[in-house]
């Protein structure tokens, strides 16, 4: 190994990062080459003085600047939120009124005893709750425009467990008079 | 909100320190750094909290590398010395921050230092100075990991070569 190969990889060398073998031919060449055992003193100097420059910590008032800015940041998105959840509510709210308007009728209109058996008929509970998840999906998917992550809500959410709680309680009485009557389809 | 603060803390020497041996003047190193934290925190929500750190210091260097753009392109409006356009570190004064706490040994290493090309210069900072891992630098500088050692071997030999080439003063080993 000539000693300008030896410079080439005298860092290497230091940082443990040559083959053994090579590792071993560059020490026994450093031992014995003054010219060398004076480079890789110098760079050992290098990399310990380098590894001795100070690390330097950021003025406190800018780090206080910049928490600042995001609970600024974050208390505008918090009133967002809420108001995207409550337009939400608002909407879910529609939604379910007028899926109920729809299957049961104007509301105080006068419903005999052979108008339940019918709509009992052509209730489906689980058809009307898929309808709402559809429809509480759509509304998510315009609140998600307005910047609001309300899609996460949506499913699983407050929100969406409330209306379907309530669409839940609005149908019992109905799905109650279906029981009653046998289950069967009733007659024509 | 606290995950963001405890980030901030933990980040703010890793950020700061990489800015000031970048850049000449400490105002603007204070600038990039408060400008690489409300980049992370306007990105908060779609951050990989695992690769914060990464993707901070990857944005503070493309901010500290548009500041020395910009003094390059202004010194050279004015010089017109007509360097090295890719050299965007070249012929930057080490910064007084930097400065304050150095002795005779330190000054000649931070001028070696500022006098490295990059990416030469940011591997050399990040890996001896500021003590990150060769993994965790080729992630920062989207670099191959054997670049990262070839590039910080190269530049420790060119500030041995430098110093060798001046007075030894201070530096002997």
């Amino acid at each position: 190994m000539t000693c300008r190969e030896i410079d080439d990889r005298i860092e290497a060398w230091l940082d443990g990062e040559l083959p053994v073998g090579e590792a071993r031919r560059i020490e026994a060449h450093v031992e014995s080459c003054a010219t060398c055992a004076a480079a890789a003193d110098w760079a050992r100097a290098v990399r310990d003085g380098l590894r001795g420059l100070p690390a330097l910590d950021a003025p406190p008032a800018l780090l206080a600047r910049v928490k600042a800015v995001a609970r600024e940041g974050e208390a505008r998105q918090g009133n967002r939120r809420r108001l995207a959840a409550g337009l939400i509510l608002l909407a879910a709210t529609l939604v379910v009124a007028i899926v109920l308007t729809s299957r049961l009728g104007p509301p105080g209109s006068a419903r005999q005893p052979a108008d339940e058996e019918r709509i009992v008929e052509e209730m489906d509970v689980e058809r009307a709750e898929r309808e709402v998840r559809v429809a509480l999906a759509l509304v998510g998917r315009y609140a998600r425009r307005a910047g609001a992550d309300v899609q996460r809500e949506l499913s699983g959410g407050p929100v969406a467990e409330a209306t379907l709680r309530g669409l839940a309680s609005a149908l019992a009485p109905l799905a109650r008079a279906e029981e009653g009557s046998g289950g069967g389809p009733p007659a024509a | 909100m606290q995950a963001f603060e405890d980030l901030v803390d933990a980040c703010q020497r890793q950020v700061f320190t990489y800015a000031s041996y970048l850049l000449s003047r400490p105002e603007d190193a204070e600038d990039v750094t408060q400008e690489a934290f409300l980049k992370l925190w306007s990105h908060w929500p779609e951050i990989d909290r695992e690769r914060a750190t990464a993707w901070l210091m990857r944005v503070t260097r493309n901010l500290c590398f548009d500041r020395l753009r910009h003094v390059k392109v202004v010194r050279e409006h004015v010089s017109d010395r007509g360097e090295d356009a890719l050299a965007v570190t070249a012929d930057l004064e080490p910064s007084p921050a930097v400065r304050a706490e150095g002795a005779e040994l330190r000054g000649r290493l931070e001028e070696a230092l500022h006098d490295l090309g990059e990416p030469m210069r940011s591997v050399v900072v990040m890996r001896e100075v500021q003590g990150f891992k060769y993994r965790e630098i080729a992630e920062i500088l989207e670099l191959p990991l054997n670049t990262v050692r070839v590039y910080l071997h190269r530049g420790r030999r060119r500030i041995r070569e430098r110093l060798r080439a001046v007075a030894p003063q201070g530096l002997e080993a």
